[in-house]
């Protein structure tokens, strides 16, 4: 395996147009420092993610997902977040038992004022797959890396 | 002429040792996952392992044609070409499948169109065949002309009577190998094997449908839904065929390269026939099966000399996770078409 | 042949030929025996003279719910094993056939069937929406442990345990094919735009096909074992569905296929739903 130090993780973070994404926005104008880890895919709800979406990414070489969406209760459209919280924690619960780090699949709430919430949930999240390490496949085999990826960034 | 050999059973692993030295010897051997128990080919190393006494319940097909196969890659602009690492020696191999990949051969080795992979692995494998001493599970391949002991396009065909193995070691190259073992009696070969043919006899039963089918009137016949009305639609019965033979050809991209693969594919699934725009021809389950069946029984052999493309091991049945039977279509169709007045005779 | 079971055997026959005479139903989905293997085989009987060929025995291993799709718009007779039945409360939940175009057999005090390790997982004994019942009703509940084989595993040993079953996996799709659960019109594992999973078959694929497909049965798998009988492989994917069950049970309280009128799990939700393992 790869040195942990120097090992800088792909994250694929799925944010809900209308708290979270709001969230990284703000966190971003306000200039607090968070880790560039993260690359984020905007969506309308939480409660729009597929968990196939979820067990794709790491099909196709993600180290780990971030899913964050509103508050249960402040959802835009009512309910989205209450049905993926049920989806969330099944899927969690599949990969953990299915033996996938319980530390890649990470799943929050972040409401639109919560930018330094969002800042230290992306530090916590980066600092959890890092401790992890590269993630290898379902099949252990490794994904190609970048060599700059490896280095520690540009 | 053949020269004939005695093994007792705990002898093999001399021999196969011997072999080895040349060969990657793939035999049946018994693994077992979970509660069940299976007979399948791979490559062996520890000879004490091998399971002759029943047919395996994978065919050794992959040997020659494998589920995915790697045919290159886009980035290098030329095909690779795989050349036969090492000689594989497929070790107790039935009759039904020895004549399935005589099946393979006409489809893979046209003369028009080679398949260099599948010609690249059948040069470099050699088999050495077992007759049947008493039928298995499901399997009816005397009822097709198949003989169950039939020993030819093979350099050592063997007999397992219990006790000891008989060698027929017909290809003169091999018969190195075999030196140091004692030679048996012909006289009483023969006698064994004629009992076990009067066994098979016994047992058998008897498939009168015309081969090749005859084409429309079997195509429209009404039966098809009936025995395929419990049919699940899943690709057991065709990954297990040792002669199917459809494939398709895909291009993954993983990370930077794209791969050009090569997968078996199945009749029975409903993306086989799924046009791009939407539209699929076989939209039933019973036009799969249709498919499957009249492909074995009747394009095939109208298309290569008569001979289905099936080898009747039974294995479409003991595999089917709803015990669809092979035989019950075809006593079906016969029962059909000797109701439809002059099928028989015009063909 | 038990006599229980040939006394079973023959009131389904008596009550078929009743119900295919009278015309109440159009036709009976039951199990037969084969005319060469003598194994059983899911059979279909229209004409009430066939209704001798009807028979139960602890060999009838086939979930026959699924059949009901192919026979929507018409009556339907089903002989339902308890598990057959859930399944079928399932489809009602979900309103994918009518409770009228359904007649249910249902077989009572049902001992569980043979090489089928999921029975003894099983506390539904008796069926769970009926219109006809054979043989008495068992009195005493049981709820039996679903037991989780791979508790005293690490995650790594988990990890290395499903790569290993599931590379043997050939994706013939006999498990989302004789599972009744798997309704969708074009599975996700045949679609190629998106494309969920390689079409070839290498580890890497196959873990994510088996993880897809059980993500896909929570909270709809009543743990019948159907997937694992049809595997021809022998591959132990209801390891994987079996867990999410006991979740659910554990967390949610909830069973899928005891309640017509209940939503699936993922159907609905409560305020107070558990944020176990969320980041706060």
């Amino acid at each position: 395996m790869a040195a942990k130090e120097n090992f800088e993780p792909k994250i694929l973070a799925f944010l809900c147009n209308w708290c979270s994404y709001a969230a990284a926005d703000l966190a971003g104008s306000s200039r607090m420092q968070y880790p560039p880890q993260i690359r984020v895919i905007r969506v309308p709800c939480s409660g729009r993610i597929d968990p196939f979406l979820l067990i794709r990414a790491f099909n196709s070489g993600a180290d780990g997902v971030l899913v964050s969406g509103c508050h249960p209760g402040d959802c835009h459209y009512l309910d989205g977040n209450y049905y993926a919280r049920r989806r969330f924690l099944m899927l969690k619960e599949l990969m953990q038992y299915a033996g996938i780090p319980e530390e890649r699949v990470n799943f929050t709430w972040c409401s639109a004022s919560e930018g330094k919430r969002f800042a230290a949930i992306v530090d916590r999240v980066v600092a959890r797959i890092k401790e992890v390490g590269p993630w290898e496949g379902f099949d252990g085999r490794g994904f190609a890396r970048r060599e700059e990826e490896m280095a520690g960034g540009k | 002429m053949a020269v004939l050999k005695v093994l007792q059973k705990d002898e093999l692993g001399k021999l196969l040792e011997t072999l080895s030295n040349e060969f990657r010897i793939i035999a049946p051997v018994v693994r077992k996952y979970g509660k069940k128990e299976r007979v399948e080919y791979h490559q062996v190393e520890d000879f004490s392992e091998i399971h002759l006494n029943r047919q395996p319940d994978t065919p050794p097909k992959k040997y020659f044609l494998p589920q995915n196969e790697r045919l290159g890659e886009e980035r290098s602009g030329e095909e690779v070409t795989e050349t036969g690492d090492r000689k594989t020696l497929i070790f107790g191999v039935r009759s039904c499948d020895l004549s399935a990949i005589d099946i393979l051969k006409p489809v893979f080795l046209d003369d028009d169109f080679t398949d260099t992979y599948f010609q690249n692995r059948l040069e470099n494998t050699l088999m050495f065949g077992l007759g049947c001493s008493e039928r298995q599970e499901n399997c009816f391949c005397d009822s097709l002309g198949i003989n169950p002991l039939g020993d030819e396009n093979v350099p050592v065909y063997m007999h397992d009577d219990g006790e000891r193995i008989w060698f027929e070691v017909k290809a003169k190259e091999l018969e190195k190998f075999f030196t140091e073992f004692p030679d048996g009696d012909p006289k009483e070969l023969e006698e064994k094997k004629n009992s076990w043919l009067e066994e098979f006899k016994k047992s058998a039963i008897e498939i009168g449908v015309p081969i090749p089918l005859p084409e429309l009137v079997s195509f429209n016949a009404p039966f098809w839904k009936e025995v395929a009305a419990n049919c699940l639609g899943c690709g057991v019965c065709t990954y297990y065929c040792p002669t199917c033979f459809c494939f398709g050809f895909f291009w993954e991209k993983r990370e930077e390269e794209i791969d050009k693969w090569r997968t078996w594919d199945s009749c029975m699934f409903p993306l086989f026939t799924k046009h791009g725009s939407g539209h699929n021809p076989r939209e039933t389950q019973d036009q799969r099966t249709r498919q499957r069946i009249m492909h074995k029984f009747s394009y095939h052999p109208s298309n290569f000399e008569g001979v289905p493309a099936c080898s009747a091991c039974g294995r479409c049945i003991s595999q089917c996770p709803v015990n669809i039977d092979l035989r019950v279509i075809l006593k079906t169709a016969e029962k059909y078409l000797d109701n439809q007045e002059g099928v028989k005779s015009s063909g | 042949m038990e006599n229980k079971y040939l006394e079973i055997s023959k009131k389904i026959q008596e009550e078929s030929r009743k119900l295919l005479s009278e015309g109440k139903v159009e036709r009976i989905i039951g199990f037969g025996r084969g005319e060469f293997t003598k194994e059983i085989t899911p059979i279909f009987v229209s004409d009430p003279d066939r209704a001798d060929e009807l028979l139960f025995t602890p060999e009838c291993d086939m979930m026959l719910a699924k059949y009901l799709l192919d026979y929507k718009g018409s009556k339907t007779g089903i002989v339902a094993k308890p598990c057959d039945t859930r399944a079928i409360t399932v489809y009602l939940a979900e309103e994918l056939i009518k409770r009228e175009e359904v007649f249910i057999i249902g077989i009572n005090d049902c001992e569980g069937l043979d090489d089928n390790d999921a029975c003894e997982e099983c506390g539904i004994r008796n069926p769970v929406v009926v219109d006809l019942e054979i043989g008495q009703p068992r009195k005493e509940e049981i709820d039996p442990e679903i037991k989780d084989e791979l508790e005293e595993m690490t995650r790594e040993e988990r990890f290395e345990y499903f790569q290993k079953e599931f590379s043997r996996c050939i994706r013939c799709y006999a498990c989302r094919e004789a599972c009744f659960v798997c309704t969708c019109d074009e599975c996700f594992a045949d679609s190629n735009q998106p494309q969920w999973v390689g079409a070839s078959i290498g580890k890497r694929d196959n873990f994510t096909f088996h993880l897809m497909r059980a993500m896909h049965m929570a909270g709809r798998c009543i743990n019948c074992g159907a997937c694992e009988q049809a595997c021809p492989e022998g591959i132990n994917m209801r390891a994987l569905t079996k867990h999410l069950y006991r979740v659910a049970k554990d967390v949610y309280q909830f069973e899928p296929g005891l309640d017509p009128e209940e939503k699936t799990l993922f159907a609905t939700y409560k305020l107070n739903d558990s944020e176990q393992g969320f980041l706060d």
